[in-house]
């Protein structure tokens, strides 16, 4: 575990509905890191006041826009207001904090532009098949879309430098950022690594995640936008 | 005589509707008005409509005009899907402003973040 005043990383969180977890959640991420900002997706319950009390800085969207929305406010509001790194972490404690410090350190020394977590170089607990299945369906279209040859297309774990978040400009509010994601950091030309790190799937976060039908979705939401542009 | 009339009524409102547009682009308020007065054409002269549709190789024109229905609903369609995400990236970046700036005025405040600098 690192001095917590150290790194320059800002922790950015986005939630809609975790009450249940984000105390918690916050609590972890701040035994290693101090700037945390949670970016409550307009939530009907008291994730807000959980998050505050929990020491994380509170972004609170008016109306629920969606995680793709959250991440890009939580993004804009950490290099707004200093960071020199940041981090993108689940709400519902998937994630270890742990993974940070030697994500970071691997930005650094390989003097990358992002690091991105990977639950297949690394360890995941508790995965159904069929989830299984639809990260591999997505790892095989981000590489047919973009070029990157990832393990791991959908991780929610990333750690960017403060020039290279600045250049994600994401305009997808729902599931598909996470495509949008690399397909900007391909587009960019961005440096980039993968991270084995740790997901630990629950029964929570299992009930809080995407459906298999929302993969049509993400698929008819990326080339409606090949359309426009 | 009766379905007609019914016909060129409705594609009258619509030629009315769209002159009230004043928002819609030149070429497509042009395409519109070319597919009103087409339909007119065809209510009233269905023969042409066969003699048309003959000669792109549809068997009647009834037919013709199907298709292009299916596929001027489904231009409408994706045009105001494309419209309401336009409006939704507005009302994104509004939501986005007005929660940054709610949070910069609240760590303004003392003892708001912890002093641990970045």
């Amino acid at each position: 575990m690192q001095n917590k005043s150290s790194g320059g990383l800002w922790v950015v969180i986005p939630a809609y509905n975790e009450g249940a977890v984000i105390a918690d959640v916050i609590a972890e991420v701040r035994t290693v890191y101090d700037r945390v900002v949670l970016v409550d997706d307009g939530s009907a319950d008291d994730t807000a006041d959980h998050a505050r009390s929990a020491g994380a800085l509170v972004v609170r969207h008016p109306i629920n826009l969606g995680q793709g929305a959250a991440l890009q406010t939580g993004i804009e509001f950490a290099v707004r207001n200093g960071a020199e790194y940041v981090a993108t972490f689940d709400a519902d404690g998937q994630h270890d904090i742990n993974d940070v410090p030697p994500m970071l350190a691997m930005l650094r020394e390989q003097q990358l532009d992002v690091v991105l977590g990977s639950r297949f170089i690394g360890k995941v607990v508790g995965m159904k098949f069929g989830r299984r299945l639809l990260l591999y369906a997505a790892v095989l279209f981000t590489r047919i879309t973009t070029g990157m040859k990832l393990t791991d297309a959908h991780n929610g774990l990333r750690v960017f430098t403060r020039a290279a978040v600045s250049r994600i400009a994401l305009c997808h509010n729902r599931m598909a950022h996470a495509s949008e994601i690399l397909e900007q950091i391909a587009s960019n030309k961005l440096r980039y690594a993968e991270y084995g790190n740790t997901v630990r799937y629950t029964a929570y976060s299992m009930a809080k995640g995407q459906r298999a039908s929302n993969a049509i979705n993400i698929v008819v939401d990326l080339a409606l936008d090949r359309i426009v542009k | 005589m009766t379905a007609q009339i019914l016909f060129s009524c409705a594609l009258f409102g619509s030629w009315l509707y769209l002159h009230g547009q004043t928002r819609l682009m030149g070429p497509i308020k042009l395409l519109l008005y070319a597919v009103i007065f087409a339909g007119l054409f065809f209510v009233w002269s269905p023969d042409n409509a066969t003699r048309l549709a003959h000669v792109l190789g549809i068997g009647r024109g009834a037919d013709l005009i199907y298709y292009t229905w299916i596929i001027l609903s489904l231009a409408f369609f994706i045009n105001i899907h494309l419209k309401l995400r336009q409006n939704l990236t507005l009302v994104t970046q509004l939501a986005r402003q007005i929660a940054i700036v709610e949070a910069e005025r609240k760590l303004q405040a003392p003892s708001a973040v912890p002093d641990d600098a970045s």
